[in-house]
């Protein structure tokens, strides 16, 4: 890593083989820590997602939003690393590489680099990000974030009791396994500059899930024996703790400690029910009879909209909080004070995406506003930075390597 | 390879002024990788987390605890001279609570300018609703996330999503990013983490693609905008079911041959990718059907095996029994004093080196370490501020 440069990854160099969310997403937060991320497509389309839109207006593949949004400030190199000659001009390219995330199916990776590729390249820190990984039985099924979120134990306990189990919604769970993944090349990079070799960084999608989901589903198992649950618009412990409409729309209700719930009922003017020992309980309230409590409470919130429970939320210290729909969070004036979103502009039409919920307060990342289109740096890297010829790049445009 | 000399954070020191989930979880990955983690907890404040002892137990175990009321000026005191001694600073109160205290991040870089202090808050170190708190239901709700999920037209579902811990990811890579600046440059820093924004970040689809067309983002259930069939279809069993996502051509012909309905490949319902999503619920029938007379883990086999993409519902047992997940070192599982202990390893799968594995210090052993050891104290002072309750 060169020793210029404030950000943490400036100077590090990501090759990104990567297709679809995963591993694009972890290149991308690696390109706002300051990586030089080079994103390798397949000619003559490239990455798919930049034909999966969504588009304003007419589909044009240049102006797909969710591409721009995955890959702002990479640069694009295309290239068949399923050609001998691709294959060879992906290894130069490794060879300068500090760190590469990719997303093959394990077949491919398997042609690429039989012995690994870690083991080709030293000093390279190899981060295959999967829904199944790259190890273990499953390591050639195929899988989507619904899949993946129904092994990785997430599934099992979103939704009501006895009826289907949920997903996470969109692509959430490629977004947690890019972010993992994220977190992995810094442990990778971290061990290389320590201890002076790269090596393989495993990141499975539903090993993230696994993991990450500990907090509910895999403790109550390991101590209490208790597998799936799923609970409906509630959660577990003490009432309340579940979601309820409002006069606008939903707001989320969760009061453990007892001066939560004491300020909430403040709030309702301490009605007179709340002298009976049956609305005392809240271990009972919530396994027992939810619904009787709820009664009590939905008049009253039926009357405030979801900004009026939050302001009283916020005045009398309980933890109550709007259900957000997307329109609202893009007119979050919190947001916006923090300058959270990252604009991307499309023609003059500027959209806004999510920024990296990180800052350090010394550094003002540069904030990359458009992707590459295919391509795009393809004469700079192979003829540049690889020195291939000018005859060269037409030989291999022609046999359509590049 | 197994060998404990390759851990990556080995040597550095991180002060864990933690609690509840997103914070103590960040910290425990820090430890599963080599940190030497010194959980400050006070004497005088009851623990959201322990009273779910198992789970303060696991985020526990690899830290070494003491108790010190950082209240007291003495307690404060000795805090931040841990704070000379440390390489991070971790905690997750809320905005300004630590700075109250007098060891926000100001004080605590005054007192070690390589110091990274990393916050992680409900809404952000700034900003104006930056002084509320909340649990990971509230950042779920705030965040976009809560809107999204639930069963179609349905009022959102409580997301048995563990929030805090995918926050704790974030914090646990920020601060190795600051590990790293710091490497470089010499220089600690204050990183600011915002557990809200941390889950809008996974929500980044929705945000696009309501700017670009102008529908605003629901609920959906299981279904795909674009694949079909894309659902979680019930199985043999109590509580079984497979999860089925058909993306391609190729798929779909493998589908219908394993469901034992090849015909429906000249079905012109099913023609193409769109027809099949619009009547999607013909289709759902088709697969449930078949999928009630099958297993979970059979119907998810014999998909794979044809090349389509499914699962079966793994509960929190069938994570423990997976072949897949144990080849990966998804969990530990340790015997000390005749008593097996398994605990959750870390989300990835290091080529060089097992996450460790190690345990902290704890009472009278942690006093020594942290107390004695570690700030210089004597063994009377410390039994003088145990005596007067600063030091627990």
């Amino acid at each position: 890593l060169a020793e210029s440069g404030s950000l943490p990854l400036s100077g590090c160099r990501v090759v990104e083989l990567g297709s679809g969310i995963a591993a694009p997403y972890c290149a991308r937060l690696l390109a706002r820590f300051g990586a030089n991320v080079v994103k390798v497509e397949r000619p003559p389309l490239g990455d798919p997602v930049r034909r999966r839109g969504p588009y304003q207006g007419t589909p044009d593949p240049a102006l797909g939003a969710l591409f721009h949004a995955l890959n702002a400030g990479k640069r694009s190199v295309t290239l068949d690393v399923r050609s001998p000659t691709g294959e060879a001009i992906f290894d130069e390219l490794l060879a300068d590489a500090d760190v590469l995330v990719e997303d093959l199916p394990a077949a491919e990776a398997d042609a690429l680099a039989p012995e690994g590729m870690s083991d080709r390249h030293a000093n390279l820190v190899h981060v295959p990000v999967t829904v199944h990984g790259r190890t273990g039985a499953y390591r050639e099924w195929r899988g989507t974030s619904l899949t993946a979120s129904a092994m990785g134990g997430v599934s099992v306990g979103i939704g009501r009791p006895n009826d289907r189990p949920l997903t996470m919604p969109f692509s959430l769970g490629a977004y947690q396994a890019g972010l993992a993944a994220a977190a992995g090349v810094l442990v990778g990079l971290l061990a290389r500059r320590r201890f002076g070799a790269g090596q393989e960084v495993d990141v499975a999608e539903v090993q993230v899930w696994g993991t990450v989901h500990t907090g509910a589903n895999i403790l109550t198992y390991l101590y209490l024996g208790v597998t799936g649950i799923r609970q409906g618009n509630r959660g577990i412990g003490l009432y309340p703790n579940e979601f309820l409409p409002c006069k606008d729309g939903f707001v989320c209700l969760t009061c453990t400690p007892v001066h939560h719930w004491i300020a909430f009922l403040d709030c309702m003017g301490q009605p007179e029910w709340t002298k009976n020992p049956r609305y005392r309980n809240r271990r009972a309230m919530l396994e027992e009879y939810p619904e009787e409590v709820d009664a009590l409470l939905l008049p009253w919130l039926a009357k405030h909209t979801r900004a009026e429970l939050f302001a009283f939320a916020r005045e009398k210290r309980f933890p109550l909080a709007p259900g957000m729909t997307v329109p609202d969070m893009l007119e979050v004036k919190h947001l916006e004070a923090r300058d959270f979103f990252d604009e991307l502009d499309f023609d003059g039409t500027v959209v806004r995406v999510p920024g990296v919920p990180s800052r350090f307060s010394t550094l003002r990342p540069e904030r990359p506003s458009r992707a590459p289109a295919l391509g795009e740096h393809t004469a700079e890297i192979i003829g540049g930075q690889l020195g291939r010829s000018a005859a060269t790049l037409t030989q291999l445009r022609r046999a359509g390597i590049v | 390879v197994s060998s404990r000399r390759t851990l990556p954070l080995e040597g550095v020191t991180v002060l864990d002024f933690t609690w509840a989930a997103v914070g103590p979880y960040a910290t425990f990955l820090l430890a599963l990788f080599g940190a030497s983690v010194i959980r400050v907890e006070s004497p005088n404040r009851r623990y959201l987390e322990r009273t779910t002892a198992g789970f303060y137990h696991d985020l526990s175990e690899p830290k070494t605890t003491v108790l010190l009321d950082v209240t007291d000026p003495r307690g404060r005191a000795l805090a931040l001279r841990l704070a000379e001694r440390a390489d991070v600073a971790v905690d997750n109160y809320r905005a300004g609570v630590m700075a109250r205290l007098g060891l926000g991040p100001d004080a605590l870089r005054a007192r070690n300018r390589g110091l990274v202090v990393v916050s992680a808050t409900a809404m952000g170190a700034t900003g104006p609703e930056a002084v509320f708190g909340g649990y990971a239901p509230v950042f779920a709700a705030l965040g976009g996330l809560a809107h999204l999920t639930g069963y179609a037209d349905e009022p959102p579902t409580e997301l048995r999503h563990p929030v805090d811990f995918s926050v704790g990811v974030l914090v646990a890579a920020a601060t190795i990013g600051a590990l790293m600046r710091r490497g470089k440059t010499g220089l600690g820093t204050h990183v600011d983490v915002s557990c809200r924004e941390a889950v809008t970040q996974l929500v980044g689809d929705a945000l696009v693609a309501f700017q670009l067309t102008g529908e605003v983002p629901g609920r959906h259930g299981n279904e795909d905008a674009i694949m079909a069939p894309h659902g979680v279809y019930s199985c043999r069993g109590d509580d079984a079911w497979v999860s089925i996502a058909v993306a391609s051509e190729s798929e779909w012909a493998a589908l219908v041959r394993v469901i034992g309905r090849p015909e429906l490949v000249e079905d012109p319902r099913f023609a193409d990718n769109y027809l099949r999503w619009v009547h999607r619920a013909d289709l759902d029938d088709f697969v449930s059907e078949w999928s009630s007379s099958q297993t979970s883990t059979g119907a998810a086999a014999l998909l794979q095996d044809a090349g389509v993409s499914a699962d079966a519902c793994a509960s929190a047992r069938d994570l423990f029994e997976d072949e897949h997940l144990a080849t990966r070192r998804f969990a530990t599982t340790s015997g000390r004093r005749g008593v097996s202990v398994t605990r959750i390893g870390a989300p990835w799968r290091l080529s060089s080196a097992r996450a460790a594995s190690p345990r902290g210090r704890r009472g009278a052993a942690a006093r020594t370490h942290v107390f004695e050891e570690l700030l210089g104290l004597v063994r009377g002072e410390v039994a003088l501020l145990r005596r007067e309750g600063v030091i627990g």
